[in-house]
């Protein structure tokens, strides 16, 4: 263990079918009344809020609803906030309606102006209203972490965590595979990243179960697609329930890049996102985050002390007894390689497996390289 | 992975586990804005001189307003009230409760007092009464096993009218948790064993109970491997620093699985124990624990082989073939009780008949064991338990754990 | 459907007992049995339809009584305390029924069985003791002639840890307004089936039985108990405040009305329990005065200050849960009275011992609710015996020589206690008062029928139908006449059936009153739906009480399931209550009972109308309202009369 484990998650996971059913109980025993909904065009039209709103029936609550189409929309959101008397934000999708609502949640605290120009937008004193967190899709962990960015500033701090964050496959809609794969990947190499190379064992548990999660749901989601297309909410039941999986590995990663902000993977994935100013299906920056993880564990192979034991999470206890010590770190960059291999092949286009295939120079690729070490003990 | 059909995790206490921990209070209250707490513990805790350490740790950034060192063993109302008032006349805004599981509840109890602005705190009691967001709470914990430094549950006793009130709230999460080597330095070893078991039970029953979920398994995990690791040599050596540490994040995380996925048979035995015979909760736990896991075996087969591995390791588990690892973790449960039994010279009970009070009396009597089974059947955790416990069920269990006696299986009705 | 190797949910068998031969049997139940029938009430309907003669006498030894737990006790559902005795009524002489909390029914399937049925009569007093190893009829002469709670008393200490049920001295003494006590004062207390007990000399049935209760998927089970749990805990945003008396009379002024939701009623009767209503009923009109015949301007806010909601908390110095429910509504109260505690009175009581006789004393209401529940004697059916011997004082069909001197004037406490004690002991005016106020106004004579109000033989209960009509076509209606928890517009509006199954109505969530009071098929349906829907409850055990949070809350048709492994939609299950209805029906036809006569008359009726109050020229056309539920059925519309197919279909069943 190192010398100070230090570890924040300020948001509730509930999961499950109906779990939007104890969303009500939740609210009221925060003392909200009147959730303000945000949600945007995509959730609305699949008719996702009516399923919130069946789950709000009889309860007392009153729910109001916006519709987000564009960032313009901010303004209005806040007026109507204020004018209506509203108490807590419900944020019903993903991405920008998230990082809106956590901005609204900011404004409306610590006055609109502190947006405009963070004098410091670091320091942030809580408590702010009460966030709900209702994804529709599986995401990057951005959601769930304690940030946001605002016009082009950006705001951290533990309080700008959703206090519940409810997945559910009820409310899953049709998502690309190429998304799926994104989420996915990136919520993996977080996870693995600090499972691998963290000794905080708070981090490492929500990391264990986020592992898990991914292993558990990615591959079999992406062989059931139909090459590439939408996992459509229409092709039932079956595919929700392993994208909400995916949804909530990706709130764990989320709440442990809030913690750990200087994850080497994601750090690297940035990079090469720069190097390709528009990065295409192919190379989502989960895939390099992914790629980067591939490398950093072999980088750190003989030196990290607890990469053996993310054979574990990455198979099953069984597996992971019956590899002898030394063995399992190679094991488990394998399971990930073999994943990789495995995802590879249910694409009709195709995904680099290296960073050479990627497109990347030697040059940068060492420069990757040297960004994906470890100082260890 | 199997997903229950529902289920919560949530923990929103910010954890700091180090060596300098305690270091990290000024920075932790400033970042709440509340610079003039108040230090709750009891007199144990001020005598060992933990006091003083923590004084020392803390720099001229915060002024501490009162530090009320007599908190009793049992906190109850009165010790509350009282407190909340001495909060009040001294304008602090905040708490350190540092102590074990009874400075955490009597904190938790003036902190809704002063929070809320309220006299009564009989109003606040049962389930998700509060609804607000109380004022900071920094708990540092003195013992590595009630888990309550992050648990949202506080109980207070009522004296005048016998009973024992129960809060719980996600509030009642203190907002803060300081595991600091120091603390425990210091801790006897058989108080060390008992409240490390006492953890171990938490972190067990929480793998399953009705509530468990992937989340919790995983830190319940992780805090047997921890537990199981350190406790023996921490007998052997106490001032081993990084074992004291590793015991306290072990006891948090068995704290954080079991506040979400709720105990089982061990505690309700062992809370009916404990408030028949005020015996220490930790000790029942350790007896029990093994005998809760051999009752409900039929029902949690594979639950209990998965704990084999971080209780044992991955070579004991890949030799223990399948079929025997549960038996194998009750088996391996039962040894370390033996284990800490020697190395305490005897002051580690493991069986109930053995427990004795520090003045070497017998605490639990055997002619007991019915009234003790009997408090048990109104304990709330009997409704999570995996197979369901009657009055017959509970004394059968108390029995064979007072006689340390192997629990007869096939006397177990199965449902 | 895929058939669950073992009974899961219920026992898969009842135990008979015959008293005359003083044979105990354990006799299997099929499968299909329990499909078609559910447990408890249905399946207690499915025997005893067989296996009572259609001319026996009540009071002989070819009735049967017969004790029924749920299909969801102890299977970790909550709400699931509620056991029944059934048997033929000796009050109406068709089917009876008394549905009881307490931890009584739990005990029953611990012994391994669904229901405990008597036949015959013993030759001498004699109790039933049921553990794991033994079944057997034991001597009860020593006990013969204690009170309810000192029978308890004794035989819990004789077997440490067994449940009883028993009666008291009214039961014994054959009054037909005596029912069976659990828990010192829990009273499964309609129908008369105490007289039942009482002339099988069957004292008391003491259980220790300790088998395991089979469930399909336990988890599941706990899943859905858990969110109903949160249900109970929930206290919605807006209430605190909103709620007191005053609301009564707002209700009433009104020309609206909104469809209730069983949360708020929830949130009183967890505060307060049932005596929450006492005031708001009298206030809206739904709480009979003085026998009927008066208002709440007889009995306004002042008058019945005495017996609001807080008076009796005060009292209270513990609460009281039946089994597995986390409401508990119930209560333990220190009185002044002869005996130091009671149960806490229900509404039922304290209103019938109250308004319905104008008594403002509520020393006395406790006292005659311990004095009755120890002797094992329905209060509401004492309620109206004693107001319909005030009347009848009154109106001078008795005078004070009946009664020794006693001046029997409306609402004077002491005339109360001594009447009350002199019918429990069949003294005097007691003696012809002690079988219900049907036969009282018999052999009294002299017009004092115009003064009995009663379904069938079985007294009304304190909701008057000319509040809601619901009440009226419940009482009237149903197999078991007479009483309140049958059903009502209320309980259809709590219900919120039309969420989870097909054909009943939804309600709009606010409505014109005059809607109330109208016939119609939506009516039909709905008295249907509540009727079937409470066979659902009584065939699985639940309390009526948890059924008012709302079937999406407490998702009873999800715990059946999840108990037996069966796959049945909540249409299924509605199905199944339709079959016990009717086999219920068809039991009240086999004995003779012609369903039209249990109609209301005269005053619960509106006939003639009231000329005051909140009921003001209110009438039910209670004809219509019943034709209609009937033809509901498929029944004759005339005649209440199932179809030979229809009878058959229930009949056939083994
Ligand atoms: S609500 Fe009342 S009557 Fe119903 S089960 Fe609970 S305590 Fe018993
Ligand atoms: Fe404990």
């Amino acid at each position: 263990m190192t010398a100070l484990n230090h570890f924040l998650c300020r948001t509730k996971t509930a999961f499950g079918t109906h779990a939007l059913d104890h969303l009500p109980f939740d609210l009221s025993g925060m003392n909200a009344r009147k959730p303000f909904v945000i949600t945007d065009q995509a959730a609305r039209d699949a008719g996702v809020h009516m399923v919130l709103a069946r789950a709000c029936r009889d309860t007392y609550l009153a729910p109001g609803l916006a519709t987000l189409t564009d960032a313009g929309d901010f303004e209005t959101l806040y007026h109507l906030f204020v004018d209506k008397g509203y108490d807590s934000i419900i944020a019903l999708g993903t991405g920008q309606v998230v990082q809106t609502a956590k901005a609204l949640n900011l404004a409306l605290c610590l006055g609109p102006e502190r947006l405009r120009s963070p004098a410091d937008p670091g320091q942030i004193k809580g408590p702010l209203l009460p966030l709900v967190y209702i994804p529709t899709h599986p995401e990057s962990g951005q959601d769930t972490a304690g940030e946001t960015s605002f016009s082009g500033h950006c705001f951290v701090s533990a309080h700008l965590m959703p206090d519940i964050a409810v997945i559910t496959a009820d409310t899953m809609l049709g998502t690309p595979l190429a998304a799926v794969l994104d989420s996915g990947l990136s919520s993996l190499a977080a996870c693995c990243e600090v499972f691998a190379f963290s000794g905080n064992p708070f981090a490492r548990s929500y990391a264990y179960a986020g592992v898990c999660l991914v292993m558990d749901t990615l591959l079999p989601l992406a062989q059931q697609s139909d090459h590439g297309d939408l996992l459509c909410q229409k092709a039932g039941k079956h595919r929700r329930l392993p994208l909400a999986k995916l949804t909530h590995a990706a709130a764990v990663s989320g709440y442990i890049q809030s913690n750990f902000p200087n994850l080497k993977t994601r750090q690297a994935g940035a990079h090469i996102t720069a190097l390709h100013p528009a990065p295409s299906a192919t190379l989502s920056s989960g895939l390099c985050m992914a790629l980067a993880l591939v490398h950093l564990l072999e980088n750190s192979k003989d030196t990290c002390p607890w990469l053996g034991k993310l054979l574990l999470p990455l198979t099953d206890a069984a597996h992971y007894a019956g590899v002898p010590g030394p063995g399992q770190p190679d094991a488990a960059v394998r399971v990930i390689r073999e994943l990789l291999q495995a995802l590879y092949e249910t694409l009709p286009q195709g995904m680099p497996e290296t960073f050479d295939e990627a497109g990347l120079t030697p040059r940068q690729i060492s420069e990757i390289s040297n960004l994906l070490t470890y100082a260890h003990p | 992975m199997v997903i229950p059909d529902y289920y919560e995790f949530g923990s929103r206490t910010h954890i700091m586990a180090g060596y300098d921990a305690l270091e990290q209070i000024p920075g932790l209250l400033s970042s709440m804005d509340a610079q003039n707490p108040m230090v709750i513990t009891d007199q144990g805790v001020s005598r060992a001189g933990l006091v003083d350490i923590l004084l020392q740790a803390l720099d001229s950034r915060i002024t501490i307003k009162t530090i009320q060192d007599d908190v009793p063993a049992d906190s109850d109302l009165i010790t509350v009230h009282t407190l909340a008032g001495q909060y009040r006349k001294y304008g602090c805004n905040a708490i350190i409760a540092l102590g074990g599981g009874s400075v955490m509840d009597t904190a938790k109890g003036v902190n809704i007092l002063v929070s809320a602005s309220s006299d009564n705190l009989l109003a606040f009691s049962g389930a998700n009464a509060l609804t607000h967001a109380l004022n900071p709470l920094v708990a540092v914990p003195t013992t590595a096993g009630t888990g309550s430094e992050v648990t949202r549950v506080a109980v207070i006793s009522d004296p005048d009218n016998l009973r024992k009130l129960l809060f719980t709230s996600g509030f009642l999460m203190p907002d803060a948790a300081v595991l600091d080597p120091r603390m425990t330095l210091t801790l006897p070893a058989p108080v060390t064993a008992a409240t490390a078991m006492d953890a171990l039970s938490h972190a067990v029953e929480a793998c399953l109970c009705l509530g468990r979920n992937p989340l919790s398994t995983a830190h319940a995990h992780e805090a047997i491997a921890l537990i199981s690791q350190h406790l023996l040599p921490v007998i052997l050596q106490p001032d081993h620093k990084p074992g004291r540490l590793a015991l306290a994040t072990g006891a948090a995380l068995a704290g954080m699985a079991f506040s979400n996925s709720m105990v089982g048979m061990v505690h309700t035995l062992g809370h009916s124990v404990g408030s028949v015979c005020h015996a220490p909760h930790g000790t029942c736990m350790a007896v029990l624990l093994p005998y809760g896991m051999a009752y409900n075996l039929h029902k949690t087969q594979p639950l209990l082989a998965d704990l084999l591995l971080p209780m044992a390791g991955a070579d004991v588990y890949a030799r223990t073939p399948p079929a025997d690892r549960a038996q194998k973790a009750i088996d391996w449960v039962n040894r370390m009780n033996q284990r800490l039994h020697q190395v305490t010279a005897g002051a580690h009970a493991v069986c109930l008949r053995e427990m004795k009070s520090q003045d070497g009396k017998s605490l639990v009597p055997g002619h007991l064991l019915p009234k003790i089974a009997h408090t048990a059947l109104g304990d709330g955790s009997i409704f999570y338990n995996p197979e369901d416990l009657d009055y017959d069920d509970c004394l059968m269990v108390l029995e064979a754990a007072f006689n340390g006696a192997p629990l007869d299986l096939s006397r177990v009705k199965k449902g | 459907m895929n058939i669950p190797r073992r009974s899961k949910g219920f026992m898969g068998s009842i135990m008979v007992v015959d008293l005359s031969a003083q044979t105990i049997e354990t006799q299997p139940v099929s499968r299909k049995v329990y499909r078609t029938f559910l447990s408890g009430m249905g399946l207690a309907a499915h025997v005893l339809y067989h296996r009572i003669p259609e001319d026996a006498d009540p009071l002989g030894p070819d009735n049967m009584l017969g004790f029924v737990s749920g299909l969801l006790t102890g299977t970790g559902s909550l709400f699931t305390g509620r056991w029944m005795v059934t048997g033929k009524s000796p009050l109406t002489g068709g089917w009876g029924e008394a549905n009881c909390g307490g931890h009584f029914s739990p005990a029953i399937k611990r012994c391994g069985v669904d229901g405990i049925f008597f036949s015959g009569i013993s030759p001498k007093p004699v109790y039933l003791y049921v553990d794991d190893t033994a079944a057997e009829l034991r001597d009860a002469a020593g006990i013969w002639g204690m009170d309810t709670v000192e029978t308890e008393t004794f035989l819990a200490a004789q077997h440490p840890g067994a449940r009883v049920a028993c009666i008291g001295p009214a039961g014994e003494r054959l009054s037909l307004m005596a029912g069976v006590s659990t828990d010192q004062g829990r009273m499964a207390a309609r129908s008369g089936l105490g007289a039942v007990m009482g002339a099988k000399r069957l004292k008391a049935v003491v259980l220790a039985g300790k088998k395991r209760i089979p469930v399909h998927n336990k988890e599941v089970m706990k899943h859905i108990s858990r969110i109903c749990n949160k249900w109970v805990q929930f206290q919605p945003p807006f209430l605190p405040g909103f709620l007191t008396a005053p609301v009564g009379a707002l209700l009433r002024i009104m020309p609206w009305a909104f469809t209730q939701d069983g949360l708020l009623y929830k949130i009183l009767l967890k505060k307060w329990g049932t005596v929450s209503m006492n005031q708001i009923s009298v206030e809206m009109g739904d709480a009979p005065v003085q026998n009927w015949k008066g208002s709440n301007r007889d009995w306004g806010f002042f008058k019945s200050l005495s017996t609001n909601p807080d008076v009796f908390t005060s009292k209270e110095t513990r609460k009281y849960h039946c089994y597995s429910c986390p409401l508990g509504c119930g209560g333990i109260c220190r009185t002044k009275g002869r005996h130091p505690r009671t149960h806490k009175p229900e509404y039922e009581t304290v209103l019938s011992f109250g308004g319905f006789v104008l008594n403002r004393d509520v020393d006395t209401i406790f006292d005659i609710n311990e004095t009755l529940n120890r002797a094992g004697m329905d209060t509401i059916s004492a309620g109206h015996v004693v107001a319909f011997a005030m009347e009848c004082f009154e109106k001078k069909i008795i005078t004070l020589q009946d009664t020794a001197g006693m001046a029997l004037e409306w609402g004077n406490p002491e005339a109360l206690s001594w009447l009350v004690d002199q019918i429990i002991n069949r003294q005097g005016i007691g003696h012809i008062l002690a079988d219900g106020v049907a036969r009282a106004a018999v052999r009294l004579g002299k017009g004092a029928q115009r003064f009995a109000f009663h379904a069938g033989g079985q007294e009304l209960a304190m909701h008057d139908g000319r509040n809601d009509p619901g009440f009226a076509l419940h009482y009237s209606v149903e197999p078991a006449p007479g009483r309140h928890t049958n059903g009502a517009w209320l309980y259809y509006e709590m219900y919120q059936l039309w969420k989870k199954i097909t054909g009943a109505p939804r309600m709009p969530l606010l409505y014109a009153k005059a809607r109330k009071y109208e016939t119609g098929s939506d009516k039909a349906a709905m008295g249907s739906a509540n009727s079937r829907f409470l066979n659902v409850l009584n065939g699985a055990g639940v309390c009526q009480f948890g059924a008012f949070l709302g079937i999406h809350r407490i998702r009873i048709f999800d715990w059946l399931n999840a108990a037996t492994g069966w796959h049945m939609t909540p249409d299924d299950y509605m199905a199944a209550g339709t079959r016990i209805q009717t086999l219920k029906q068809a039991f009240n036809i086999k004995h003779g009972i012609a369903p039209r006569d249990c109609a209301l008359k005269g005053r619960p009726a509106g006939d003639p109308p009231m000329t005051h109050g909140a009921n003001k020229d209110r009438s039910i056309d209670i004809d219509i309202l019943m034709a209609d539920y009937w033809e509901a059925f498929g029944w004759d519309k005339k005649t209440g009369r199932p179809t030979d197919r229809q009878i058959a279909e229930v009949t056939d069943v083994s």
